[in-house]
């Protein structure tokens, strides 16, 4: 006994017991400040928590208001719980291991709001690695806006300037006017002219000795004008036949018109699966890539299996020996969830089991499993399987509803077509798997008594279409979506069709060619009747230019047929001249 | 600060000066050559502190071999983690040491760990040499040693000679 310090170790067993005095009551503390730390180094977010007990003696934990923070979105919480209780294993903490057959976690909630910043002060904010509009095929909402607004493109053209009948009759009616103004002209001169050689000849023929130079010339003058009238008549006998060519000018032109607006508003056929992907993109996308950010949430929760675990001390390697009992560091068998949160707009209350649950699950033979019940508008029954028994993880999600009740939609609400959907029942059904990064599965929403309101730009298109499409809508009463997944976790693909999609397609393109055959014909009937009274307007004005004309030259043919001896005849009588008048 | 840097100095001034025998001293620059070579955060080296402190041997000339040797330990890896593997991944002691790992506390103890182990074994493998060398050195070169630095006033003041004197006188 010479050999021992008696006085050194008999204080130090006094200060040991005093010390495990200490940590029963004060342990919480360093617990607390533990996993603050260490949870917001793996979380990369703040993480607060209320209070920290814990017990060396019982091996319990208990832990309140707890608060995750999202690293994506600081404003937001991860996770909150009111309360997490855990009763660990005390052999299994003797060796080192944080093992507990049961826990319970209430007052679970999920994405609530903070008042401060989550976001840790020397770790900038990570942003969601996937962008969400880059998962479906990038060209087919273009193409669907592209159609929407080639169609408003067709009516807000003014295809009037473009009808080559209205061009013409136009043209008719700058031409025609000069070409009567010519012949009214040409014929008043004619008049005139007869007027002066009427009255020279009668002169004349006072003193015909004198002006017998005159009168020898008067039968050459007269022929002449006679002839002058003569042309002037030919030219106007042609006149209706001009005139019924450009009538039957403008008519062909009117008919190659009507083709024209025919063809202009004759719409291309409108493809379902961009419809589908324009107006369920937001829709899908969103939910989808939520429940992704939750997948990969998972994986860090539930990691792959190590190829080689290092060792504690950071020197050497840890052997593991074969016939040992090798526990894994954490390990919760039964962990059992309460809480609330809103889904889909929806409050819930939600009941669940995590079974199984450890950060080596290379040391564990059973899968982390998840059994998660909702209750209230959105019944959701989900059940997920974190399998590591191969290098590769797999994991697999089951999501099932039924008659649950969906909020009012709004669908396509970046583009001129919106839908607002109101309050439907659906039933879904997920499918997921996940082998290594490989992403597979299938999501099915069946939705019944859908009542489904357009709304289009209160422009020249929008307010036609309006009326109609609300009316081949409101034909649609129910719809089913299958999307399928692909790519990776963090490169996601997906790909879906909707019977809702096809028939608003069909009620769209049906809408649409309403409305612009409606157009058409306003447009050709418009054509027509514009055509129509040109053509009429030119007919009165020809009869009325050809009385007017044939009055104007009545007077100078009778002057003429005087002065040739030929009252009331057309034409000269050859050999005879004004000589034998005057001899008679 | 100062204080705190020339610290191991002082142990080492004080454990020359004490009037422990060249056996206390170098039983326990023994154990604290031990203590340095085995990597910490284990109950071998827990242990190892408890028996350095516990028994009647200089503490302050095993901490000074601790505070020596866990400088050079890490540098031994190589080696220590070789012999370590080499034990640990013998047939016939796997079964022992699937045992003491299943122990409670076995995990602990750190005997699962190569470099541990190799550590210890190295530092058990030189006890006795360490032991007669150090030995030799206490009791051939301390009392002229202690004598030498008690006569300059930097020797008092490093083992707080003059300290004690001021207060006293």
């Amino acid at each position: 006994m010479k050999y021992f310090r008696f006085q050194y170790i008999l204080p130090r067993i006094v200060l040991i017991v005093a010390l495990l005095l200490a940590t029963e009551v004060g342990s919480g503390y360093f617990v607390r400040w533990g996993l603050i730390a260490g949870g917001e180094a793996s979380v990369g977010a703040k993480i607060e928590i209320g209070q920290v007990e814990t017990s060396l003696l019982k091996t319990r934990l208990l832990i309140t208001d707890l608060a995750v923070a999202n690293p994506s979105s600081p404003m937001k919480n991860l996770m909150e719980a009111d309360r997490v209780e855990i009763d660990f294993s005390s052999p299994a903490l003797l060796r080192k291991n944080l093992i507990a057959d049961y826990g319970i976690v209430s007052g679970l909630r999920f994405s609530t709001p903070r008042e401060t910043s989550g976001a840790l002060p020397d770790r900038p904010t990570s942003p969601e690695k996937t962008n969400q509009e880059n998962w479906l095929a990038p060209l087919a909402k273009e193409k669907a806006q592209g159609w929407l607004t080639d169609l408003e493109s067709r009516f807000s053209v003014d295809i009037r300037d473009q009808l080559e009948s209205v061009r013409l009759a136009e043209e008719m009616a700058q031409r025609w006017p000069v070409k009567y103004q010519q012949f009214e002209i040409a014929a008043r001169e004619i008049k005139a002219d007869a007027k002066r050689l009427e009255e020279r000849a009668r002169v004349a023929r006072k003193n015909p000795l004198r002006n017998m130079e005159f009168l020898a010339q008067l039968p050459q003058e007269t022929s002449k004008l006679r002839r002058s009238l003569r042309d002037l008549q030919a030219q106007l006998a042609q006149l209706p036949a001009e005139l019924a060519a450009d009538r039957d000018a403008v008519l062909a032109a009117r008919l190659q018109d009507e083709q024209l607006i025919r063809e202009h508003l004759e719409l291309d056929a409108l493809d379902a699966q961009s419809l589908t992907n324009y107006l369920l993109g937001e829709q899908i996308t969103g939910p989808v890539g939520e429940a992704i950010s939750w997948i990969r949430w998972a994986r860090q929760l539930v990691p792959a299996r190590g190829s080689k675990t290092p060792a504690a001390s950071g020197r050497g390697e840890d052997i593991f020996f074969p016939g040992s009992k090798r526990l894994p560091d954490f390990l919760v068998r039964t962990l059992r969830l309460e809480g609330a949160g809103r889904m889909g707009g929806q409050p819930v209350q939600l009941v669940g089991v995590v079974r199984d649950w450890t950060t080596q699950p290379e040391l564990h033979s059973q899968p982390t499993t998840l059994e998660l019940t909702t209750t209230g508008g959105m019944p959701l029954s989900i059940k997920a399987r974190l399998d590591r028994a191969t290098e590769v993880p797999y994991d697999e999600y089951f999501v099932d509803s039924s008659g649950m009740v969906l909020p009012k939609l709004k669908l396509g609400n970046q583009g001129p077509l919106r839908l607002s959907v109101a309050p439907s029942t659906a039933n879904l059904s997920v499918r997921i798997q996940i082998h290594g990064d490989r992403l597979r599965g299938s999501l099915q929403i069946t939705q019944r008594g859908l009542e489904i309101e357009p709304t289009l730009p209160p422009n020249l298109l929008g307010g036609r279409m309006q009326s109609v499409l609300a009316q081949s809508v409101s034909r649609i009463d129910q719809s089913q979506t299958e999307v399928t997944l692909g790519g990776t976790l963090d490169a996601p693909r997906m790909r879906f069709t909707s019977t809702l999609g096809t028939e608003l397609a069909q009620a769209i393109q049906q809408a649409a060619t309403d409305v612009a055959r409606a157009e058409a014909d306003r447009l050709v009937a418009q054509g027509r009747q514009e055509v129509d009274a040109q053509l009429a307007k030119f007919t009165g004005q020809f009869e009325k230019f050809q009385s007017k004309l044939a009055g104007e030259m009545a007077g100078p043919g009778e002057i003429i047929a005087s002065l040739l001896g030929q009252r009331g005849e057309g034409t000269p009588q050859i050999g005879r001249s004004p000589f034998g008048q005057l001899f008679k | 600060m100062l204080s705190l840097l020339l610290h191991p100095l002082r142990q080492l001034f004080a454990a020359l000066l004490t009037n422990d025998s060249p056996n206390q001293l170098s039983i326990g620059f023994t154990i604290g050559m031990v203590l340095g070579f085995v990597p910490k955060g284990n109950l071998i080296a827990l242990s190892l502190a408890v028996l350095l402190c516990a028994v009647k041997v200089n503490r302050s000339a095993g901490l000074v071999a601790a505070a020596i040797f866990s400088c050079v330990g890490p540098w031994a890896d190589g080696l220590t983690h070789k012999l370590g593997s080499t034990l640990l991944h013998q047939p016939g002691l796997q079964g022992f040491f699937a045992w003491i790992y299943d122990l409670p506390l076995g995990p602990f103890i750190g005997f699962h760990n190569t470099v541990t182990i190799g550590s210890l074994l190295l530092a058990l493998y030189v006890t006795y040499p360490c032991y007669y060398g150090s030995h030799l050195l206490f009791e051939r070169y301390g009392p002229p040693v202690a004598r030498w630095v008690t006569r300059y006033r930097i020797g008092r003041a490093l083992t707080g000679a003059h300290f004690a004197a001021r207060f006293e006188g």
